[in-house]
C-alpha cells in the first residue's frame, strides 16, 4: 500500500515537474498496455505479407504498411513487447548486480571496495554504446543477449550511485546505532541502508532505462537484437531507413517516433522525481 | 570490576595526518556506579566511549590496549561474540536524537528491532516495547510515530527506550543532552538515574562539569586524547589538583555573582602533532608562572599518581621529585 500511495501521489500533487511527471507516465502506460494488449488491439498478424506494399496510412491501414506489405500500426503495437521486454530484464540485471556490489562496497571499503570501483569505473569509461555493440556480437543476436550486453553496460551506474550513498549513510548515526544495539552487518545493509537508497536507484533506474531504450533501440538497429520477421522498433526504423528517400517516410517515421517518445517518457519521470527527490544527479 | 579499560589508544588516520584521539587511557567502571566523563570537544571523551564497545567510527582504529568487561577483552572478541554483547549488556545512547533514529521506520519498530537482534520474538517485543515507552513516559501511541514527527526530546527517550531494551549491565550515554534544553535535559538525567537504581552502571559523557557534578559517584577528566584526574565526584569538585581540572570547576558561571565566566586562555592542542610533555603545559598558568617547572612539564609527560585514596592526577605539581 504505501508504494502505491508512493506512487499516485506526486500525480495529484502541484509542485515542480508535475506536468513532466503526468506526461511520462501517461506514454509508459500506454505502451505498458499496447505490449499487453497486443493481440487483442492489433488489427492485423504484424509478420503476415501482403500484397499491398508501401501503401500510405490509411483508415485500413493507419501507418500505412511496409516494403513486405506488413501493417506498420500492427508491427509497433507488437513491437512494444520485444523493447520491454529486453528493457526490464536489462535494468533487472543492472539492479540486481550493481545494487548489492555497491552496497557491500561502500559498507566494507578496503582492498574490495578499491577493486570493484576500479572495475565499475572501467566499464563506464567506455562509450555505452560501443560496449553493448561489442557485447551484442560476441554474444550473437537474439532479445535475451541484447539484454545482458544492455545490462552489462549499465551496473557500473547502479553500482557508483549506491557505493556513493552507502558510504555516506554508513557514517551517520542512525546505523552506528543499529550497531550498537548489536545488528549484523547484511542486516544493516538489508534494513537500514537499503531503504534509504532506494529513492536514489529510482531516479537512477528511470534515467537509465531512458537511456537503457536506445541502446536497445540502436542495437536492433544493427542487427544485433532480433531476427525477421519479428516486429522490433529498432529493427524496423532499420528496414524503412533506406525508403525514406523515395517518399515512403512511414515505414522509419513510426518506429522512430515510438522509439522517441519512450525514452522521453521514462526520463521525464525520472527528471520529475530527480527534482523532488532535489538529488542532484547528472 | 565490571570494565576495566588498560591503556586504550585510538588515532585517526586522516588524509592530513594521524590523530592521536586517545592515548594511555586506563579506568574503570565498577558496577552500579555512574562515572562521568569530562572534557572541552575533541578532548578524547566520545572517542574512548566508543573504542569501549569497538565503535571507532572510521578512519579511526584502536591501536592498543584492551577493554575487559567482565573480564573478557572485548576488542579481541570475534564480531559474533560482540554483536551479542552489544545492545543487551552494554547499550548506547547517542549525541543528537535528530540523526541516532532511522527516518524511515517507526520507532516502535527500532524498538522492537533491538530485541529482535538478540532472538525475542515479535509479539513479546511489542509488549515490552510498550512497557518500556511507558517508563520512559511516552504514551503508547508513540509507537507508531516516524521519528521526524517527535521532538528532540522524545527522540531521546526512544533512544533511552532502545537502550533499556535488555536492562543492561552498562550503559554508555555519549553527550545525550547536549542536544535539548535544559528542562527536557533534567528529565533525561532522571531516565537514566532510574536505569542506575536498577543496576546498570552509567557511563557518561559530558562537557559540562556541573552536569557530571550533579549526579554521578565518580568523575573523569580528559585532555587531548589523555586522562588526567580522575576521582570521586567530591575529590574532584572540592579539591581538584590538576590545573587543567581547576580551570574546568572555575569555568562554571555563578548565577549569584556578577563576575565574569572565567574561560581556560588558548586553544585545544592539534592532536595531529601534540606538544612534548604534558599536553596542557602551553596553557597551564601554573607553568606560566613558576619557572622551575620549565624542563620538566615541557619536557616529559606526567606520571599518573594516586594522591589521596581513589583520586588519581597526572601532573608534575605532585609526587615531589
Amino acid at each position: 500500500m504505501r508504494i502505491i500511495d508512493f506512487l499516485i501521489k506526486p500525480l495529484r500533487e502541484r509542485k515542480p515537474g508535475r506536468g513532466l511527471l503526468v506526461f511520462g507516465v501517461i506514454v509508459v502506460l500506454t505502451v505498458v498496455a499496447m505490449a499487453i494488449l497486443a493481440p487483442f488491439i492489433s488489427p492485423y498478424n504484424p509478420t503476415q505479407i501482403g500484397e499491398d506494399i508501401f501503401a500510405p496510412p490509411s483508415l485500413k491501414h493507419p501507418m500505412g504498411t511496409n516494403n513486405l506489405g506488413q501493417d506498420v500500426f500492427s508491427r509497433i503495437i507488437w513491437g512494444s513487447r520485444i523493447i520491454l521486454y529486453v528493457v526490464a530484464v536489462a535494468t533487472t540485471l543492472s539492479i540486481a548486480i550493481g545494487v548489492p556490489l555497491g552496497l557491500l562496497s561502500g559498507y566494507y571499503g578496503g582492498k574490495t571496495d578499491r577493486t570493484l570501483s576500479m572495475i565499475m569505473d572501467s566499464i563506464y569509461s567506455f562509450p555505452s554504446l560501443i560496449l553493448a555493440i561489442v557485447i551484442a556480437v560476441v554474444l550473437g543476436p537474439s532479445p535475451i543477449n541484447t539484454a545482458v550486453a544492455i545490462s552489462f553496460v549499465y551496473v557500473p551506474t547502479y553500482f557508483r550511485m549506491v557505493r556513493g550513498q552507502t558510504l555516506s549513510l554508513k557514517g551517520q548515526l542512525f546505523v552506528e546505532a543499529a550497531r550498537a544495539i548489536g545488528t549484523k552487518s547484511s542486516e544493516i545493509m538489508r534494513k537500514y541502508i537499503l531503504p534509504n537508497v532506494l529513492p536514489t536507484i529510482l531516479v537512477v533506474f528511470t534515467l537509465s532505462v531512458a537511456d537503457a531504450i536506445l541502446t536497445e533501440a540502436g542495437l536492433s538497429f544493427l542487427g544485433l537484437s532480433v531476427t525477421p520477421p519479428t516486429p522490433d522498433w529498432g529493427y524496423d526504423l532499420h528496414v524503412g531507413q533506406p525508403f525514406l528517400l523515395d517518399g515512403y517516410w512511414w515505414l522509419a517515421f513510426f518506429p522512430g517516433i515510438m522509439i522517441m517518445l519512450l525514452a522521453m517518457g521514462f526520463a521525464m519521470i525520472g527528471e520529475a522525481i530527480n527534482e523532488r527527490l532535489s538529488l542532484g544527479t547528472r | 570490576m565490571l570494565l576495566e579499560v588498560k591503556n586504550l589508544g585510538v588515532y585517526y588516520y586522516t588524509l592530513s595526518g594521524v590523530v592521536r584521539g586517545a592515548e594511555n587511557v586506563s579506568f574503570s567502571v565498577r558496577e552500579g556506579e555512574w562515572i562521568t566523563f569530562v572534557g572541552e570537544s575533541g578532548s578524547g571523551k566520545s572517542t574512548v566511549a566508543h573504542a569501549v564497545i569497538n565503535l571507532v567510527p572510521s578512519p579511526g582504529k584502536i591501536v592498543t590496549g584492551e577493554v575487559l568487561f567482565q573480564g573478557k577483552n572485548l576488542l579481541a572478541m570475534k564480531p559474533e561474540e560482540l554483536r551479542k554483547i552489544r545492545g543487551k549488556d552494554i547499550s548506547m545512547v547517542f549525541q543528537d536524537p535528530m540523526t541516532s533514529l532511522d527516518p524511515l521506520r517507526k520507532v516502535g519498530d527500532q524498538i522492537v528491532e533491538a530485541m529482535r537482534v538478540h532472538g525475542v520474538d515479535d509479539d513479546e517485543a511489542r509488549q515490552r516495547a510498550k512497557e518500556i515507552l511507558e517508563k520512559v513516559n511516552l504514551p503508547a501511541d508513540r509507537l507508531d510515530y516516524y521519528p521526524h514527527q517527535l521532538s528532540g526530546g522524545q527522540r531521546q527517550r526512544i533512544s533511552i527506550a532502545i537502550a533499556m531494551a535488555f536492562n543492561p549491565k552498562l550503559l554508555i550515554a555519549d553527550e545525550p543532552t547536549t542536544a535539548l534544553d535544559v528542562i527536557v535535559q533534567d528529565a533525561i538525567m532522571d531516565l537514566i538515574d532510574e536505569m542506575k537504581d536498577e543496576g546498570t552502571s552509567i557511563y557518561f559523557v559530558t562537557h559540562d562539569i556541573s552536569l557530571a557534578a550533579e549526579r554521578s559517584d565518580r568523575i573523569a577528566v580528559m585532555y587531548a586524547g589523555e586522562l588526567v584526574e580522575i576521582g570521586t565526584t567530591e575529590q574532584i569538585i572540592e579539591n581538584p589538583l590538576h590545573p587543567y581540572t581547576r580551570a574546568l570547576v572555575e569555568s562554571v558561571p555563578d548565577l549569584w555573582k556578577e563576575s565574569e565566566v572565567r574561560a581556560i586562555p588558548g586553544y585545544p592542542p592539534d592532536l595531529r602533532n601534540p606538544p612534548s610533555g604534558c599536553r596542557f603545559h602551553p596553557r597551564c598558568p601554573i607553568f606560566k608562572e613558576k619557572a622551575e617547572l620549565k624542563g620538566r612539564c615541557d619536557v616529559r609527560g606526567p606520571e599518573t599518581l594516586e594522591v589521596e585514596p581513589g583520586h588519581f592526577v597526572a601532573c608534575h605539581l605532585y609526587g615531589g621529585a
